[in-house]
């Protein structure tokens, strides 16, 4: 499985760009500002990819006091769990990755936090995830997923008809004894039953800080469980470092929580865990390291903190967490690998792709005003020798989503390995802005088409195999068992140019190892699924 | 006539703290002097109705986490007595539908609550001395969507916010903070 992951982002990466982007929404500015050598390589820790963690920012995603685009959070979770996973056929493939063993009888809890009902883990977030959770396995099914707070769900607009998915909201905040419990600091104290009863967890806190003393002043990933696990009553352990950090480490939450993903939109970074927003960071973190999501959280408060004239935060619970003996995920920011995604302000999405002999962009803006166009500018290796190849004029001020469109049909297909795009946006006054820059990977022979590994795989109904054509083909691919023997055609038809997802029902079919094999213009390409039951 | 007398000064000696208690905001029994006492009523500055189902009480740091879970430290490491909130629905320049809210705490002492309104987890950045303060220790300051004021009377320490950018905003904190001063002696 290893060597598949690996060929799989080997082929993304080289040519990924290109595959991805013909069925996705947009690329983006994705950097690695900073990488270990696989740090989780060296040393082990608790929670799985420490300090790999997604940050994703989104100028427009806030439009005012309880007030966010739904649109612009859906594309952010979906470039962020994309890029965290390093997956990007879909956001859901990307999210159940993050699900070891997942099938549709899996039941999935996720806390959000709205103690401060002002400022919550908001709707639009938890209905992006909602849609891309429902979106797995071809069909995840929403009565599997729970989501317990013990806060009232009304107060933050949490219903089923809005999240348009009938997830369980259950207001879990009675904490009965029912036998199961988590040691914290001496203390066995029962949890919520919703996590009890589920098979995976996803933690989904608010950037606040909070006036638990110097060593617990954040309420993040780990504070958040002050309400998975109960910590009222005479002996109360809200304020309890030891506390948290034993929940963080416990069997229950090291097995089960696979997924921490912040709500950044809105921020209190003073006077916390209740109050009005005092920023809007407009971002969202992703990782499956509490500890690397709450040492970012850190930054991000004392960076607020600090550029108010306030003093830092020390939230020692982060370092503590990192270190032996609880060595649960990586505090450093200097050892993290941090994929910053980001958008040029009212740019949403900037696409290239190959397509018949062309290369295709396309692009969309959220609001524009005193913009005379777009000139379209093209480079062989992306910094220098930039030349204009075209203009595309703006369809005028707008406040709306606008689509663009722009072939370059002289593009050097046949000279390069890969092409470099990016648009200067120009105003009527002679103002122009660079938007990010784009890279389209050619594919320049036959070999070009390409069979990526089945997804999910193992599987146990039905699983789909990414197919990229860089131009119309006839596609003939059968499905063997282990034997050899013919089980079934899968396709023989033509195709057109781009991405294919070839969906394999084998609800009928033995377990089993099979092979996919393809044959595209004369070549043959394999892959080997894994059929369970 | 002995236990009426005592019970008679008792009571005089709650209003002395809790001046301008009006008994029929008391429940059934008019006699009862409590915290929520101190809470503007219905419309009692003008415009200004209470939103149902926001009042809350707590007279022990329990009662208090389960309001404001491990925000409550902040007060329960400073003689936390009880604590009453409420919150409003009302007009600023206009634009009405503007909720604010009134979180009333007694620390026990004067000393406490100043404790509470010193901590370095409270600081307000860039506070403001309002224009016609509640009292001789308050503060104001303005978020991203908020007015905030927090000030001391008494034993009492007073957190009030009011969700409206708006300049008027601070006008109308500053009209909540002085009904709820003039009740405390």
């Amino acid at each position: 499985m290893a060597d598949r992951h690996s060929s799989r982002r080997s082929f993304l990466k080289t040519g990924g760009l290109l595959a991805g982007m013909s069925a996705l929404p947009s690329p983006l500015r994705a950097a690695v500002e900073s990488a270990a050598d696989n740090p989780s390589t060296t040393r082990t820790y608790a929670y799985p990819n420490a300090g790999r963690i997604a940050i994703v920012h989104h100028p427009n995603a806030v439009l005012g006091f309880n007030n966010v685009d739904q649109q612009a959070v859906q594309y952010m979770f979906d470039q962020g769990i994309m890029q965290l996973a390093g997956i990007f056929t879909s956001p859901a493939a990307a999210l159940a990755s993050f699900f070891p063993g997942l099938s549709t009888t899996k039941r999935i809890a996720i806390k959000p936090n709205f103690l401060n009902s002002v400022v919550p883990t908001r709707k639009e977030l938890m209905k992006a995830v909602l849609n891309r959770l429902t979106q797995m396995l071809g069909g995840f099914p929403a009565s599997n997923i729970t989501i317990y707070e013990r806060h009232t769900f009304s107060s933050v607009g949490y219903t089923t008809s809005y999240f348009g998915h009938n997830v369980n909201l259950v207001y879990d905040a009675s904490f009965p004894n029912l036998g199961y419990t988590i040691h914290c600091n001496g203390k066995n104290r029962p949890y919520s039953a919703s996590l009890h009863n589920a098979d995976y967890l996803i933690n989904m806190p608010v950037l606040k800080d909070h006036s638990c003393g110097s060593d617990l002043n954040l309420t993040l990933a780990f504070k958040n469980h002050m309400g998975t696990v109960n910590p009222g009553g005479s002996l109360g352990i809200h304020c309890d470092k030891k506390a948290i950090l034993d929940i963080m480490a416990s069997s229950v939450m090291t097995s089960k929580q696979t997924l921490v993903i912040l709500d950044a939109l809105y921020a209190v970074y003073n006077g916390g865990p209740g109050g009005n927003p005092q920023a809007t960071p407009q971002k969202i973190l992703l990782s499956q390291d509490p500890v690397a999501i709450d040492a970012q959280g850190r930054i991000l408060i004392n960076n607020l903190r600090t550029s108010n004239g306030l003093g830092s935060k020390n939230a020692t619970y982060i370092d503590q967490a990192a270190a032996a003996p609880y060595s649960l995920g990586i505090a450093d920011p200097a050892l993290m690998q941090v994929i910053s995604v980001a958008l040029p302000v009212d740019l949403v999405a900037f696409t290239a792709t190959q397509e018949r002999g062309m290369v295709v962009l396309r692009w969309r803006t959220e609001s524009e005003s005193n913009n005379a166009g777009f000139v379209i500018e093209r480079s062989i290796d992306g910094h220098t020798e930039w030349m204009d190849v075209g203009f595309v004029a703006s369809a005028g001020n707008s406040t709306q989503l606008r689509e663009y469109r722009f072939e370059d049909s002289a593009a050097p297909l046949r000279e390069r390995r890969s092409l470099f795009y990016r648009l200067r946006q120009v105003d009527h006054d002679g103002g122009t802005e660079h938007s990010s820059v784009v890279e389209v990977a050619l594919q320049l022979d036959e070999a070009a088409w390409n069979m990526e590994q089945n997804y999910p795989n193992p599987f146990v109904h039905d699983t789909d195999i990414p197919l990229f054509l860089p131009r119309d083909a006839h596609v003939h691919l059968d499905l063997f068992d282990s034997a050899g023997r013919h089980v079934r055609n899968i396709s023989s038809a033509s195709m057109p140019a781009g991405m294919h997802y070839m969906h394999v029902a084998a609800r009928d079919l033995p377990s089993g190892t099979y092979r996919a094999r393809a044959t595209v213009e004369g070549r043959v390409q394999e892959i080997q699924l894994i059929h369970t039951r | 006539m002995l236990f009426r007398t005592i019970s008679s000064i008792v009571l005089m000696l709650a209003c002395v703290t809790l001046a301008g208690c009006d008994k029929s905001d008391s429940g059934s029994n008019p006699d009862v002097l409590t915290i929520t006492d101190v809470l503007p009523k219905e419309n009692e500055i003008s415009g200004w109705a209470r939103i149902s189902g926001t009042q809350w009480k707590a007279t022990n740091p329990s009662e208090l986490q389960a309001q404001i879970n491990g925000g409550s430290e902040l007060y329960t490491n400073h003689g936390f007595v009880e604590a009453a909130a409420q919150s409003y629905s009302g007009s600023v320049n206009a634009v009405s539908g503007v909720s604010c809210d009134i979180q009333v705490y007694d620390q026990g002492s004067e000393s406490n609550a100043n404790t509470v309104f010193d901590d370095p987890n409270n600081v307000f950045v860039n506070p403001i001395t309002p224009a016609n303060p509640p009292s001789a220790k308050a503060q104001i300051r303005k978020d991203l969507f908020s007015w905030t004021m927090k000030f001391v009377k008494g034993r009492y320490y007073v957190l009030l916010s009011i969700l409206s950018s708006d300049d008027k905003a601070q006008d109308v904190l500053t009209v909540f903070a002085n009904n709820v001063a003039g009740k405390i002696k």
